[in-house]
């Protein structure tokens, strides 16, 4: 047997006619399609990742440089002592305009005094708190502060 | 390798045109089939495995990368792993012995009986080598492949392909006598 020409009669190895057919058929109905391979996948991830992180960068960096450049020195100017006491003499001042205005409102309306003919209770206890008798027409003027101070006494 | 074939390949994979596929299908075919026959040894299974081949390669054909070799290597890569594929799968059913040539061979060229025998003797003889060397003789024997072709395809350096071909065929005597 002479090995060389018998290793090219295999050459004559063929496929069946119809076979070749109904594959080539079968094989080109399909339509190929763009793959998603993990190439690509790891690339979207990295794209998407990396403007966060650099949207992120940039934040930081402006957000930072403005702290440091404009902001930080008007902060450290402020006294803290200072503001506490503005405030202090703001709040003082309100007071002090309350007290003058009920001064002069008692000072210059009289109340009329009016028989309470029941007694008053608080919160649903039986205990009296005050019963005050008037005359039907005032003689003096009383001030809301007396008033207030003999309701507690 | 055909005329024409980077632009048939080129239309078929950034295009996915059908068509140029069909060539290339039409040019290769034959020879995946004789490649995968050979190993194989049973015209069914020949025809499955070569239907295989075409139908991966078609579904990952954008996915192709040309890299300086031929496409055929492309396509007898996909082949070699496929018949890989079938022997995990039927590691019992592995025919060692005689091929079925019946309604394999080309029609004008048919030969006589008893160089019928001669092929499945010497097809069986392949079977036994290991993968390399008969890809080794198949590409430079039966497809009549240049050094330069078969290293392309086996991805190998000239060199080594002629020492791999030279083994190879001191196997496959070797083989051949002892069955004999």
């Amino acid at each position: 047997m002479n090995l060389l020409e018998t290793l090219k009669q295999l050459k004559a190895i063929q496929p069946d006619p119809t076979f070749s057919e109904n594959s080539r058929r079968s094989i080109l109905a399909f339509i190929p399609t763009e793959p998603i391979s993990s190439r690509r996948i790891l690339v979207r991830f990295l794209a998407a990742t990396g403007s966060f992180v650099l949207a992120g960068a940039l934040i930081f960096i402006i957000a930072g440089g403005l702290s440091t450049t404009n902001l930080a020195p008007q902060f450290s100017s402020i006294d803290p002592t200072a503001l506490h006491a503005e405030a202090q003499a703001i709040d003082t001042q309100i007071e002090l305009l309350n007290v003058s205005y009920t001064e002069s409102a008692a000072s210059t309306e009289p109340v009329p005094m009016v028989k309470i003919s029941h007694p008053i209770v608080i919160s649903g206890t039986s205990s009296t708190l005050a019963v005050i008798t008037a005359s039907s027409t005032p003689t003096s003027t009383i001030s809301v502060d007396e008033i207030l101070q003999g309701l507690s006494q | 390798m055909i005329d024409g074939e980077e632009k048939l390949i080129q239309d078929a994979v950034k295009e996915g045109d059908s068509s140029a596929f069909g060539k290339l299908y039409d040019h290769y075919q034959p020879m995946i089939y004789r490649f995968v026959f050979i190993k194989v040894g049973r015209r069914e299974e020949a025809e499955d495995i070569t239907h295989q081949v075409f139908l991966q390669a078609w579904q990952n054909i954008r996915t192709y990368r040309h890299r300086g070799y031929p496409f055929g290597s492309w396509l007898y890569r996909i082949a070699r792993n496929q018949v890989i594929d079938h022997y995990r799968s039927n590691k019992n059913d592995v025919p060692l012995e005689a091929a079925d040539l019946e309604g394999t061979l080309h029609q004008v060229s048919q030969p006589d009986i008893s160089s019928q025998m001669d092929m499945e003797r010497v097809m069986a003889a392949i079977r036994n080598l290991k993968p390399e060397y008969q890809e080794a003789i198949i590409f430079r024997f039966v497809e009549d492949l240049s050094i330069k072709e078969t290293a392309n395809a086996m991805h190998k350096t000239e060199g080594a392909v002629k020492l791999i071909q030279h083994r190879a065929i001191e196997e496959l005597k070797k083989n051949i006598h002892e069955s004999s």
